[in-house]
């Protein structure tokens, strides 16, 4: 119980110790924080804006509906009757029936052809079902695809088609996309762990006399190791948090022009900045980034505090 | 006995062989001097007996551990049991008096009830409690090696190893600091002290080891009183 207070006490000291010796730099402190900031603020915005595009486009699958033209032959009575049939599946959510006459008056309003249609003596239009896939459904392509193609299959059917190709293309486009950032990430995380490294290195060299003396005195390289690791920790953290604020300030700034421009789609969104759980990686991120490199660095130099090496 | 070296010699990377063969034993409780002109390997003696360097033949024995089976983690461990004062003082500037003397017992994680306690009577041993807020810089050379003092002996070492502490004091502060050596070894401490001042071998009448050119030769004589 007494090692655990006089530990913790330890470590809570060394910790304010590492705070304190941020704000007794404050210049290079802040600067290598924006940077590290900058850093990682770039994968974390890329990283909000894929959400926010892949939030619209589930909600466009989510309202992806199957189009059931019936065959010419078929007549409406006989189109009621499918109607109920498919609404016993359980693959089915909702459907409803566009009739040759409600189709041709949807047709006449939205295309402008009206005064060409009128000139038609009969109506060529096919009974339509529209069909809402179930929840289960519509999340899974597979499941999906089996169901168009089951469909397609029916006597009565004469094509069966799903809307929304294009959103099997814009996914797998996205999917490249994430990967992309993922890279960024990586990379920029890379750049992170150097700017760390670098100014740990520059805290080592100018406490070095302080070093070789806790050395000589008995001092273990976990000891020697703690502030500068906190430090590195401590920059990543603080680092991670100015990111976080890029990212809400650059999100704010663009809400406006964007919900203006989805208005114009007929799309009601708005532009969301990161999740509280992406915050919460982004920021453990930073911190553990300056922790390893901390943590590495401080274990390259202090080889050099060894017997032998003629240093002490 | 607390320190024996068996056929060491140390040679050092570019070349120059600093010891040569030495052999000899110090007993639990000794008081030894050991002398040289400069650069016939006092330092070098002291630094194998610290593990600041390894021996490159032979072998380093202090208080039972033999040094060139040391593993590296537990070197900080063994300096623990060493008070080490230096020609240099090796004070941190940045930290209070206090706070240096602290240092050793804060590395070793000492509870910080009974700090205060064995930090105030380190210093006033070395007669400086008065000035335990005053930064080293403020001190004098003398009242600065006696900070250097009571930190070598906060942690009540079983052995004080000293490199010329009064090579740049005069007269007078040197005897002052080999009068505390010799009472902190009257109080059962081993002390190993290197200088080149000859004159408080003759005045503390201990044994002494003399370096000429890496080799010993005045090996284990007894006391010339």
């Amino acid at each position: 119980m007494i090692q655990m207070t006089v530990w913790l006490t330890r470590h809570l000291q060394t910790l304010i110790g590492a705070l304190g010796d941020l704000t007794r730099n404050p210049f290079s402190s802040i600067l290598s924080i924006s940077v590290i900031a900058i850093a990682l603020a770039l994968p974390g915005g890329l990283f909000a804006a894929l959400q926010n595009v892949n939030k619209l486009t589930s909600e466009f699958e989510h309202g992806a509906k199957i189009s059931l033209f019936l065959a010419p032959g078929v007549n409406l009575p006989q189109a009621r009757k499918l109607q109920q049939k498919l609404s016993a599946n359980p693959s089915v959510k909702h459907l409803e029936l566009i009739t040759p006459e409600q189709a041709m008056q949807e047709f006449k309003s939205r295309s402008g052809l009206k005064d060409a249609l009128d000139s038609l003596t009969s109506n060529p239009l096919p009974v339509v079902l529209l069909i809402h896939p179930a929840d289960e459904i519509s999340r899974s392509p597979v499941k999906l695809a089996g169901l168009i193609d089951e469909l397609g299959k029916l006597e009565q059917v004469e094509l069966s088609q799903f809307d929304l190709e294009w959103i099997k293309r814009l996914n797998a486009l996205l999917e490249l996309a994430t990967r992309a950032v993922w890279v960024i990430a990586f990379i920029l995380g890379l750049g992170v762990f150097l700017v760390i490294g670098n100014t740990i290195r520059l805290a080592i060299a100018n406490r070095q006399e302080e070093i070789r003396i806790i050395k000589l005195i008995g001092g273990t390289d976990a000891f020697v190791r703690r502030p500068f690791v906190y430090s590195g920790m401590l920059q990543g953290l603080l680092g991670g948090l100015v990111a976080l604020l890029i990212i809400f300030i650059l999100f704010t700034f663009l809400s406006a022009p964007t919900s203006s421009l989805s208005s114009l789609y007929g799309i009601a969104t708005s532009l969301q900045p990161l999740q509280p759980l992406p915050a919460l990686i982004l920021i453990f991120s930073g911190a553990s980034i300056g922790w390893l490199s901390a943590r590495i660095t401080v274990g390259v130099y202090l080889r050099q505090f060894e017997p032998g090496r003629n240093q002490l | 006995m607390l320190i024996e070296f068996s056929n060491v010699s140390k040679r050092y990377p570019e070349g120059h062989e600093a010891l040569r063969d030495i052999s000899f034993v110090i007993e639990k409780g000794e008081m030894v001097f050991l002398t040289g002109h400069s650069g016939a390997g006092k330092s070098t003696l002291l630094r194998l007996v610290t593990l600041i360097e390894h021996a490159t033949r032979g072998q380093v024995i202090v208080n039972g551990q033999n040094l060139g089976r040391l593993k590296r983690r537990t070197i900080p461990y063994f300096r623990r049991q060493i008070g080490m004062v230096f020609q240099d003082h090796k004070l941190l500037h940045n930290l209070s008096v206090f706070d240096n003397v602290a240092l050793p017992l804060i590395v070793s994680g000492f509870h910080p009830r009974d700090l205060r306690r064995r930090v105030h009577a380190a210093l006033d041993k070395v007669g400086l409690l008065n000035r335990d807020r005053a930064k080293p810089i403020t001190l004098s050379g003398g009242e600065q090696q006696r900070v250097g003092i009571a930190r070598a002996v906060v942690n009540r070492p079983s052995l004080l190893v000293a490199d010329e502490p009064t090579g740049n004091l005069d007269a007078n502060l040197s005897d002052e600091i080999f009068d505390l050596f010799h009472d902190f070894n009257y109080h059962g401490v081993t002390v190993l002290v290197a200088t080149h001042d000859l004159r408080h071998i003759e005045r503390l009448g201990k044994r002494s080891l003399t370096l000429a050119d890496g080799n010993l030769t005045a090996p284990a004589s007894s006391p010339s009183r």
